[in-house]
Order: C-alpha cells, then structure tokens, then sequence
C-alpha cells in the first residue's frame, strides 16, 4: 500500500493540461449566472427604507407570542414539587428477588422454615433448558482458527 | 569467605522462598473464612430424588439404616468432611451487602438445611455403630454451622434456631443410646462451654433489623421494599399509596418512629420472659392501631416482623438449649457415681421461662427437666424435656 506522503508526491508532480479558449468561456458562464441570481434576490427583498420596520414588527409579534406562551404555561402549569416521590415499582418477576431478607420475612410469616426454604429453592431452581455451552466439537473447531491462517488445518 | 557465606545464605533464602511460596498457596486448607468452604458444599450438593424424607425419617428414629442410607452418606462423605471442616473455621463472612438494607440477598438457606439432614443422618448411623465420639462431634458441628449461619438478618438466625433445635435432639437421642463414658461426657461439656462464649443469640438480628429497616426508609428503597414485603391487601394498597405522595418530613417522621419502636422491642426482649411478652405484644399490635391516625407509623407497620413470636421462639430454643446442657451434666454425674444424682449439679442453667432451675425428677429409665414457669399463663402444662436412660 502506498503511503500519504508518495500520493501527496505524486499528485504534485502531476501535470495538468488547460485549454485557455475553454476557461474563458466557463468563466464568462459563471460570471452572467453570478449577475441574474443577484437581481433575483433584490426583487423579493422588501425596499431598502421599508425593511427595519417590518423586522421590528415581526420581532415584537414573535417576543409577544413567547411572553403570552410563557404566561399560559405558568398559569396552567402545577407547583413543581420540592421533592421527588418514591418511585414504587411493581412487584419484581426476577427470582433473585426471592432471595432478599424482606421477600424472606414475608414468606417466614406465612408458612415459617419450610416456607422460606421453599422459597429459596424456587429462586435457585434450575429453568430446563438445553445447554447453552460450546460442544467439544465446537469447541475444537473454534481453536482450530480459519483457513486462512492455519490452512485448514484442525488442532 | 564472608560474601560467599552471604551469597549461598541468600540463595538458599531465595531457594526456600521459591518452593515455599507456592507451596504456602497449595496448603492453604482450610480457608480463613468458613463461609468459602459452606458456599462450596451448597453448590456441590444436588440431593438424589427422594432421600432428603428418608435421612429425615433415620435421624428421628423412624426407620432403620439401611443399605441405601449407608450407601448415600458414603457418596458424600467427602462433602460431609468439607463442611465439618468449615464449622471448625472460627471466622465466617457471607459476604452479604448490608448497604442494601432488607433487600440484602442471603445466602441459600435450603442448602444448609440439606446439608444438615445428610450430616445429622451421619452422625447417627456413627451412634448406631457405637462411635458416640464421633456422633457427638458431628452435633458440635452443627451447633457451630448454625452459630455460623446466624449472621444479622432475622431470616438467618430463623433457619440457625431451626439447625439448633434439631440438633438439640440429635444429642438428647445420642446421650440416651451411648453407654456412660465419662471422657466423652467431660468433653461434651466442655465443647458445650466453648461454645457458649459466643452464644446464638437473637440480639444481632434485632441490632440488625433496626439498622436495616432505617436503610430501607428512603425514596429510592421503599417502594420496591413495601412490594416485596408485604401481602397483596388493603394494608399494601395504603402503605404504597401514602408512599407515592411522601414528602422527606415523612421520611424523617417514620424513621423516629420506627427508631423508637425498636428501641422499646429491644429492651423488653432483656426483660424476664412474662414482662417481656406482656411488652412485646402490645408492640406488636401498635403500628397497626396507629397506622389510621398517624402517617408516621406506617413503614413501622410496613417493616416490623410479629417480633413476640420471634421472642417466644427464641425463649423456647434457650430452654431447651439449656435443658440440654443440664442433662449432660446429670447424665456426666450418673456416669461417674454410677447412679443419677438427687439433684442437678451446681451451675446447671436454669429455666428461662420463669428464671428459677429446672424442676428435676428422676426414675429407673428417665430423667424429666420441667420448665417452672409457662409460655403461656393460661397453657395447662409446662414445657418438659424427657431423657431416657437407655443403657
């Protein structure tokens, strides 16, 4: 691969070859397209002397419109609240939860020892599934690499 | 000559330090912390289908060994000895995050009580064959896991009173069946002394309940506290209700509340076993009654467990633990006189129920400790605890 500093060298050292009669005449092309889009903008643009007034009036309508916006937003909103309420969530559906003292006590009250050991038991049971782990075989294709740095080849 | 003594000083220093220091992390059995050693056995262990009723049934005397009991306690035999290891360890750290306060996750207690069906199942076919020694030491062990497994939340010291108690009758059936051996007895006792320096007790977990229960009043803890801890009903449904519109002062408010309340259940669990109970029950029943006329009441009410069946639990193990202890004295005296004495021995613990010594009453085939004060005033009998005379 070529460095940046061959391809900087190489593209000064290109040369170019211009056509003097062409870039008159792209240059003559910019310079009418420059002129007609420059009398396109002064005839929607508003008369010199007419123009800050119009700017003032649409600055005082927009300031009036955020004050009024402002005003009904604080008259319709609630006292903001110089705390945040608790945040009571619903009763949690991951089994490690069963595992806490408070979720213990709980079910101590209700049917004493066996109850709490059942509980535990429940939190700590196994879900059936099949076995997520890599295979031996899998596992041995996994270190064997790819084929193209070790040819193919197995462990 | 005194470099090259240095220098072959130093090499058989740096010689030593090679092979010793890896060595030093080989042998580094057992571990310092006992509960490395529990979480390893609870892991390891997966009871086959059905034999937890039948080690259950053996302990209690209902059937007789049999070959599938000795083969099964053979198969974990190297796991019975990782755990006695482990109840021989003076330190155990669960390793339980406090800073949760009663959403702490606790270890899995069901493994432990497994563990100690399989342990209690073995220590009997060792009193069945005639090893008492043996036997006995197995119930230490247990005493031990149980002092171990009563770490501060109440659930814990639950299932730690649940081990003590059923080892208690492991020994009250092996003192019963071994022959009178005065050596075993003495070191009963004293095993039974040592571990009475550190007794199991309760008061950790009501320290622990107290300091708990404050880390759970927050906003950011007591809403997913009130929805594990409490029944689905009218209770849950106001408690969650005033939650979700509770100011700080409300927070502030119910933490002195429940401060004083635990203050006041924590002094009369010191109380003699009748004031204390009057005490603790009209406790029980105050954050419920406040709770309608006063907000500040309501996560006492949320959070308080019924603290006098806790009382009355841990009355009733310290009667029996105590009982227990009488009797290997009685049983230590018949072992060296030859008879049983006329009266207890000196120092005996007594009854906890009424704070006077036990009642004692001794015939041909059994000795009776009666309790001399009643759990209850209107309870037509006190509690008695039977040891037979077996040979």
């Amino acid at each position: 691969m070529r460095s940046m500093r061959e391809v900087r060298k190489s593209v000064a050292r290109a040369r170019i070859h211009t056509n003097g009669q062409a870039n008159d005449a792209r240059l003559k092309d910019l310079l009418r397209e420059l002129s007609e889009s420059r009398k396109t903008a002064t005839a929607r643009r508003p008369t010199e002397a007419g123009a800050p007034i119009i700017r003032s009036a649409a600055y005082l309508a927009s300031a009036a419109a955020v004050i009024v916006a402002l005003a009904w937003l604080l008259h319709t909103r609630p006292a903001a609240p110089e705390h945040a309420p608790a945040y009571v969530s619903s009763a949690s559906t991951s089994k490690i939860f069963l595992l806490t003292e408070v979720s213990l006590e709980r079910a101590f009250r209700r049917g004493g020892i066996p109850a709490v050991e059942n509980q535990s038991e429940k939190a700590l049971a196994k879900p059936m599934q099949e076995p997520i782990g890599p295979t031996m075989k899998e596992l041995l294709q996994e270190l064997a690499g790819n084929d193209e740095n070790t040819g193919g080849m197995s462990l | 000559m005194n470099e090259t003594m240095n220098s072959g000083s130093m090499k058989t220093l740096l010689a030593t330090m090679i092979v010793a220091l890896p060595m030093s992390s080989v042998l580094a059995y057992p571990p310092e912390n006992a509960a490395v050693l529990y979480y390893r056995a609870f892991l390891l262990y997966q009871p086959e289908d059905g034999i937890k009723p039948m080690l259950d049934d053996y302990r209690q005397g209902r059937i007789k060994r049999n070959e599938q009991i000795e083969k099964y306690l053979a198969q974990n035999a190297a796991l019975i000895d990782m755990v006695l290891d482990a109840t021989r360890i003076a330190h155990c750290d669960w390793g339980l995050d406090y800073s949760q306060g009663t959403e702490v996750l606790l270890p899995p207690h069901h493994k432990a009580r497994e563990i100690f069906f399989l342990i209690a199942a073995e220590a009997t076919m060792q009193a069945d064959m005639g090893n008492s020694r043996q036997a006995l030491e197995r119930c230490v062990g247990m005493y031990r896991m149980a002092n171990h497994l009563n770490e501060r939340p109440l659930i814990c010291y639950l299932v730690g009173t649940a081990i003590t108690a059923a080892t208690h009758k492991c020994v009250t059936r092996f003192l019963a069946e071994m022959p009178p051996d005065a050596e075993i007895l003495t070191w009963l006792r004293d095993e039974l002394a040592t571990l009475d320096k550190q007794p199991f007790s309760v008061y950790p977990a009501l320290d622990w309940k107290r300091d708990a229960g404050v880390i759970s009043m927050s906003p950011e803890r007591i809403g997913s506290v009130a929805q594990a801890g409490l029944d689905e009903g009218e209770l849950k449904k106001r408690v969650l209700e005033r939650i979700r519109t509770a100011d700080p002062q409300f927070y502030a408010r119910n933490i002195v509340y429940w401060n004083d309340f635990m203050s006041r259940v924590q002094a009369a669990f010191h109380k003699p076993y009748e004031t204390a109970r009057a005490e603790i029950q009209q406790l029980d029943k105050r954050p419920a009654s406040d709770f309608d006329r006063n907000p500040d009441a309501t996560l006492t009410a949320c959070l308080a467990p019924t603290f006098a069946s806790i009382h009355l639990l841990s009355v009733r193990l310290q009667a029996q633990s105590n009982a227990v202890r009488a009797a290997v004295g009685v049983y230590l005296s018949k072992a060296q006189t030859g008879r049983l004495p006329e009266t207890l021995p000196e120092n005996t613990p007594g009854d906890p129920l009424s704070g006077k010594p036990f009642a004692y009453e001794k015939s041909a085939d059994h000795f009776l400790l009666r309790c001399q004060g009643k759990e209850e005033s209107d309870k037509d009998k006190p509690n008695e605890y039977l040891f037979k005379l077996g040979r």
